[in-house]
């Protein structure tokens, strides 16, 4: 039966199990979004693309599924593209919809024509131009496959007007992969050899200060129980990548926390004096690493990856295994040993004394109310299981370092591409996955007001978001930099915004201001009971700097430490 | 220095765009390209020269890795049998 090629993405859509698109409608997209009423699939409308772009990826992170964001042609489509880049970067299965010009037009400069295909070439893992009704069904089929399999990854697919107007034959290609003329270079590897694996083997038994590096690739690979397994059998500490924090219980003993730039000074040291790398699904960001001339100078390395082109990229390592981080730990595992490591775990546990007695956590009250102690605060208020959004700068670091996270995809942030205004669109699409808990923003003043505007989304869907603004009024991560390398010139970063508490109540939603340590838990318990959207701005302390810290150019264990107390 | 790559690949349009862009993305400099159809249906063979830049040295195998992501590479460095970049299911060149 003839369907338009609009009714078919819908169809398409559909039979790909989608429930919810995050858009904005246009001249373009408009056939499209006619059709669409006719479909079981609720619409989030938003105020800006970058926000839809944002909540698919959001979703996507918190349900494991692949998420949509529709937008129209010319500069509804480049409004996605921060958003776009952000899901590259950290590998995060979204589909990209947008409205193009009719075929004919194209390459005229017509209105709001956008070559968005070409634009989006290096930020996406395929894209598609559909000129013809007849191509929908496949591009279709093919673009969630892509987002969701091997390395995870966004997929644009650029809707010609005509394609949406006019008719083809509706048939849904049951089996992409039977088909083999539309993927046959595309094949992600499974299973790692039998020889890699046994010199994977040779390289575990003879280590004395192994560690393992999990990455975003164990949530990726739903390894969490693998991961467990292998580092409990062999005895062996786990450090995690930004991304992959809660692939490991933060609670467990082996676990290191946070590796890198702002990672725990015990981790990094860990890592600098390993002689056995062991690397799961994470790519040796430079955030990681810190110099890469002197990393983890005495550790032979393996590296557990799905991507061909990550191994060797930035660090050499002596056993790639190249495959599916949780069918390449089960072939592992049963060839792995219990192995003895203790001194090597009594060396860490004095490390991790001798920060814990710097952390500022540790010191007394001072009166003054640091980000930290509302992270820590946050923490146990919602017994360590609540699903977190992040911007990005000062307040996500010390997020990371503070929400000790013991279960997987709770954390929500952008890493790779670190966008600010991330955080409120991303949770509230993390809601969408999750309509029966809360979800809280952590963000900054600076990042808050990038997006900030996605407030009227929350509240026209009853989105069940808890906002908390810590608000230094400056643009924190930059003016750290400032004050540590450019002898504190502030260019660019004292930061004047406007009352917050005020911009909530103009979008209906409820607001409270902490000034002072003790009022943090009465205000949290204040979200916690109100229903719906809330926003508490907390005033913090404004020249506060994130410990430890890695220079640039500086390797992991030279790091920048909190002073002791006087 | 320089690098000969040959990738079978999608005769479809716009990969030869797909291939440039991720050469200037990764910063691979391309001394010569060479695309032309086959005997096989829909499919195209590119033979790439790559040049090593005076700074770093040129990884070829990483080069055939990038280019091998790309969803319309059939495969690459298929010139170089004994290439250690996995290409399951793979059987010819």
């Amino acid at each position: 039966m003839k369907k338009s090629g609009a009714d078919i993405l819908w169809e398409c859509l559909v039979r790909e199990g989608v429930e919810v698109v995050f858009g904005l409608p246009g001249g373009a997209i408009m056939p499209t979004y006619d059709v669409m009423l006719n479909y079981p699939i609720h619409h989030v409308l938003v105020r800006h693309e970058q926000g839809a772009a944002h909540m698919a990826d959001g979703y996507a992170r918190a349900s494991g599924k692949v998420g949509v964001a529709v937008a129209t042609s010319g500069p509804g489509a480049t409004n996605l593209v921060t958003g776009i880049a952000t899901a590259m970067m950290d590998s995060s299965p979204v589909v990209f919809i947008t409205g193009q010009v009719h075929a004919h037009l194209i390459g005229g400069d017509a209105f709001q024509e956008v070559d968005m295909t070409g634009i989006t070439l290096p930020i996406t893992k395929h894209n598609y131009l559909i000129t013809r009704a007849d191509e929908v069904a496949q591009a279709v089929r093919e673009a969630f496959y892509i987002a969701r399999s091997g390395r995870p990854g966004p997929v644009l697919i650029d809707f010609c007007k005509n394609a949406q107007v006019e008719k083809a034959e509706f048939e849904y290609p049951d089996d992409v992969l039977i088909s083999k003329v539309s993927l046959p270079g595309y094949k992600p590897p499974e299973h790692a050899p039998k020889a890699d694996l046994q010199r994977a083997i040779e390289l575990i038994e003879k280590a004395e200060r192994p560690v393992i590096l999990a990455g975003h690739g164990v949530l990726m690979s739903n390894a969490m129980e693998e991961l467990s397994m292998l580092a409990v059998k062999t005895h062996t500490p786990v450090a995690m990548t930004l991304l992959g924090l809660g692939a490991f219980p933060a609670s467990h003993p082996l676990s290191l926390g946070m590796m890198g730039m702002h990672g725990e000074a015990y981790c990094n040291l860990a890592i600098h004096n390993s002689d056995l790398i062991l690397a799961l699904g994470m790519r040796f960001d430079d955030r990681v690493t810190g110099n890469l001339r002197n990393y983890a100078p005495n550790a032979r390395k393996i590296h557990i990856e799905i991507d061909p082109s990550e191994v060797h990229k930035n660090v050499a390592v002596d056993v790639p295994l190249v495959g599916n981080l949780k069918s390449v730990l089960r072939d592992l595992i049963p060839m792995a040993d219990e192995y003895d490591h203790e001194a090597w775990l009594a060396q860490i546990g004095d490390w991790r004394s001798e920060s814990q007695e710097r952390d500022i956590l540790s010191w007394p009250d001072d009166g003054k109310l640091y980000t930290a102690k509302v992270i820590r605060d946050l923490w146990e208020a919602t017994a360590g299981d609540a699903i977190v959004s992040t911007g990005v700068g000062q307040h996500q670091m010390w997020t990371a370092q503070y929400y000790n996270f013991d279960k997987p995809y709770r954390l929500i942030t952008s890493g790779g591409a670190g966008t600010m205004g991330f955080g409120l669109p991303s949770a509230i699409g993390a809601w969408f996955a999750h309509k029966d808990r809360e979800v809280w923003v952590v963000d900054g003043d600076g990042s808050f007001q990038m997006t900030q505007s996605e407030l009227s989304t929350a509240i026209q869907e009853g989105a069940n978001v808890k906002i908390c603004i810590m608000n230094n009024h400056f643009l924190g991560m930059v003016r750290q930099w400032q004050e540590f390398f450019f002898e504190s010139r502030y260019s660019g970063t004292p930061l004047r915004g406007p009352d917050f508490t005020k911009i909530a109540e103009a979008h209906s939603i409820p607001a409270r201001r902490v000034l002072k340590p003790e009022d943090v838990q009465p205000a949290l318990a204040f979200a916690h009971q109100t229903q719906g959207p809330v926003l508490i701005e907390f005033q913090v302390e404004r020249e506060e700097a994130v410990y430890p810290m890695v220079p640039t150019g500086a390797d992991l264990a030279s790091m920048i430490r909190r002073p002791h107390r006087e | 220095m320089q690098h000969t790559l040959i990738a079978l690949v999608e005769d479809k349009p716009g990969v030869l765009n797909r291939v440039a862009s991720l050469f200037r993305r990764r910063n691979f400099n391309i001394a010569s390209l060479n695309v032309g159809r086959t005997e096989k249906p829909h499919m195209s063979r590119m033979t790439i020269v790559v040049d090593e830049d005076g700074s770093a040295p040129l990884d070829a195998r990483r080069v055939e890795a990038n280019l091998y992501k790309l969803v319309n590479v059939r495969c690459a460095g298929c010139n170089q049998p004994s290439s250690r970049v996995p290409r399951p299911g793979f059987g010819e060149g």
